[in-house]
């Protein structure tokens, strides 16, 4: 129930905020993109029993104090939004928040791609930006430095926890080390980034004293002379990414299963991340993550089959065959395995897409930011629905 | 001596028990699948078994299982049991878990799932053996079902003695856990298998240097290990 209620004050505040009034005010962009759900975000509060990441915290301390793995490990940690926004240019800003990219290769997570508008990702971004901080200005990268930054990128293991693109630093690290490096390791960016996200001046920063930039950030002290970070933020600034990887490419037979499948083994799906948003909205329309207002109610047999409602009352089934020829639940598990070749990407596997500013196609893949529905998965809802989604 | 220092010293030492007397697996899988070559009714368990279960399983300051099952769905009779196991009464849960393959009530969908929970069940209880049959059944139904317990399954095939399938388990569950950054305890149960299960030396002191590691780094959750060492070196 918890879960609901915070659905539904982010909801209400998301319908408060798209009033033509609060439209130009940067806080209501951010309450209506629901961004405080997951960030933390100046000037909008959430306590942490309200937020997403919230809970997800609270679940993986429990259950790993327990000696297990934790049922859930998707958004348990995330940019705080107070200072993570201030270190980073305002066109990056303004092209990740209308077409988010794989940053971190090593969580199975990615920023949720959202409709923000470009209008509203500049407000966002400058509002962001509005404490940045004052940093030395440092001479302008250097190609000849490139070289010199490698050796010393090499030298003091930064390869440990960070990833270049494809490059292989030749710097084999046990798992059970990153798990004792922590957070710092799995949230470490991919850093063939660097020249899109910062600027020159806050890279050299970061690389010297990453606490004068962003005092609980996870990167440890670095103890590097000046001109060793800046032969390194060099390096970092003309560093060839290596030989882009292949996309995945799944098995995604939907050929119908030969058994009988019920909807109590479908719902087990959706309970797994659907069911998140799309439950027990009780015939109310809500709008939430800045999307059309809607109501799909995934946790019983009749909301699935009603479908989408919109505020009007018009109704858009799920499982009738759309254009393509396809039940639109399908459609959206398998366009989020199109996406996840993309924004899904496991260390030293990255397709070296370049940063783009193209307002994701509609409608987006579902779950939003997740890794893909399992194949399988898709195909049994897939078969429950050829065989008339009964009960 | 407990056994969590026993298992430490006989880690340090590197000790290996011979392959060849370990117990004999094929008969429980043969035997128990014979029965029942499907798969699809039996599950292990036998009548008369002693009532172990340590009471240091029951949470009471947990309470709060609503926020447990994160998505707002309905729990199922699996769901449920599987809750009662880790903050209620394993006893209690094996027993109704018992009883609802006994009686059907478990639906067909979930029984694979069921099976693994049974096994992951019997292996608290200090019987691997049944844990195993269990697991395979569970595997046999629901291929991928028992992908969850997968160091559950290397620890009963470890305790049981098979300590090449055991081997071949717990790389799995290596493979598998030890990218995960919250799955401490199972990276080091797996570990801590591999460090009495593999061929080369250098390879069981590798795993015996993993665990420590994960030990050193995780001061915090030094009572799970503690738990993990018991577990793994059997009741």
């Amino acid at each position: 129930m918890r879960q609901l209620l915070v659905l539904a004050a982010l909801a209400g505040a998301s319908l408060f905020a798209a009033s033509p009034g609060a439209a130009q005010d940067a806080r209501g962009a951010l309450r209506r993109y629901g961004c405080a759900s997951c960030h933390r975000v100046p000037g909008v509060r959430v306590s942490r029993g309200q937020s997403c990441t919230g809970c997800h915290e609270a679940l993986v301390d429990r259950q790993r104090a327990r000696g297990r793995a934790p049922s859930i490990r998707h958004y348990v940690h995330v940019p705080d939004l107070s200072v993570a926004g201030a270190r980073l240019r305002e066109d990056y800003l303004v092209s990740f928040l209308q077409d988010p990219h794989d940053v971190r290769p090593r969580l199975e997570e990615t920023m949720p791609r959202l409709p923000v508008t470009e209008a509203d990702a500049r407000l966002i971004a400058r509002w962001l930006r509005r404490d940045a901080p004052t940093v030395r200005t440092s001479p302008a990268p250097d190609r000849n430095n490139a070289a010199a930054g490698r050796a010393l990128f090499a030298r003091y293991g930064c390869a440990t926890c960070h990833e270049l693109g494809n490059v292989d630093f030749e710097r084999a690290v046990p798992p059970e080390v990153l798990m004792g490096l922590g957070r710092a390791a799995y949230e470490a960016p991919n850093l063939r980034f660097v020249a899109d996200r910062l600027d020159p001046d806050v890279a050299l920063a970061w690389i010297e004293n990453p606490r004068a930039v962003s005092p609980n950030t996870q990167m440890p002290e670095t103890n590097l002379s000046r001109t060793e970070a800046i032969l390194i933020r060099d390096y970092l600034f003309f560093a060839d990414a290596g030989v882009a990887a292949a996309p995945p490419t799944p098995n995604l037979d939907l050929t119908p299963l030969s058994r009988r499948v019920s909807f109590r083994e479908v719902r087990r799906v959706f309970d797994s991340s659907c069911i998140h948003c799309h439950a027990h909205t009780d015939g109310e329309s809500a709008s939430a993550l800045g999307f059309e207002p809607s109501s799909l109610d995934l946790s019983s047999l009749e909301g699935v089959r009603t479908g989408v409602v919109l505020p009007d009352g018009t109704r858009r089934s799920i499982l009738e065959p759309g254009d393509d020829g396809v039940a639109p639940l399908i459609s959206r598990l398998l366009r989020r395995h199109t996406e996840a070749a993309r924004d899904v990407r496991a260390p030293r596997q990255d397709g070296l897409a370049p940063v783009t500013r193209t307002r994701p196609e509609a409608p987006v893949g579902m779950p939003l930011g997740l890794p893909p529905v399992d194949a399988t998965d898709i195909r049994l809802i897939a078969t429950w629905i050829a065989q008339g989604a009964e009960g | 001596m407990s056994r969590s220092l026993a298992l430490a010293i006989v880690l340090a030492l590197g000790f290996v028990a011979p392959e060849a007397g370990a117990q004999s697996l094929d008969g429980v899988q043969v035997a128990a699948l014979d029965e029942d070559p499907s798969g699809e009714q039996a599950f292990a368990d036998e009548e008369g078994y002693e009532d172990e279960y340590d009471e240091d399983y029951a949470d009471e300051d947990y309470a709060d299982e609503e926020m447990e099952y994160c998505g707002g769905g309905e729990m199922s009779l699996v769901d449920e049991i599987w809750d009662e196991m880790e903050y209620g009464d394993p006893a209690s849960a094996h027993d109704t878990l018992v009883d609802a393959l006994q009686t059907g009530d478990v639906d067909p969908w979930e029984r694979g799932r069921a099976l693994s929970l049974l096994a992951e069940l019997q292996l608290r209880r200090g019987e691997p053996g049944r844990a195993i049959v269990n697991f395979q059944r569970a595997e046999h139904i629901s291929p991928g079902v028992t992908d969850m317990s997968r160091v559950a399954r290397a620890t009963a095939l470890y305790q049981w003695g098979e300590r090449r399938q055991a081997r071949v388990a717990a790389r799995t569950a290596h493979e598998e856990l030890c990218s995960d950054q919250y799955a401490v305890a199972g990276c080091y149960a797996a570990n801590l298998i591999l460090a009495e299960t593999e061929r080369a030396p250098g390879e069981r002191l590798a795993a015996a240097d993993a665990a420590a590691t994960l030990r050193r780094a995780n001061p915090d959750l030094a009572n799970a290990l503690d738990e993990v060492d018991v577990q793994v070196a059997g009741s």
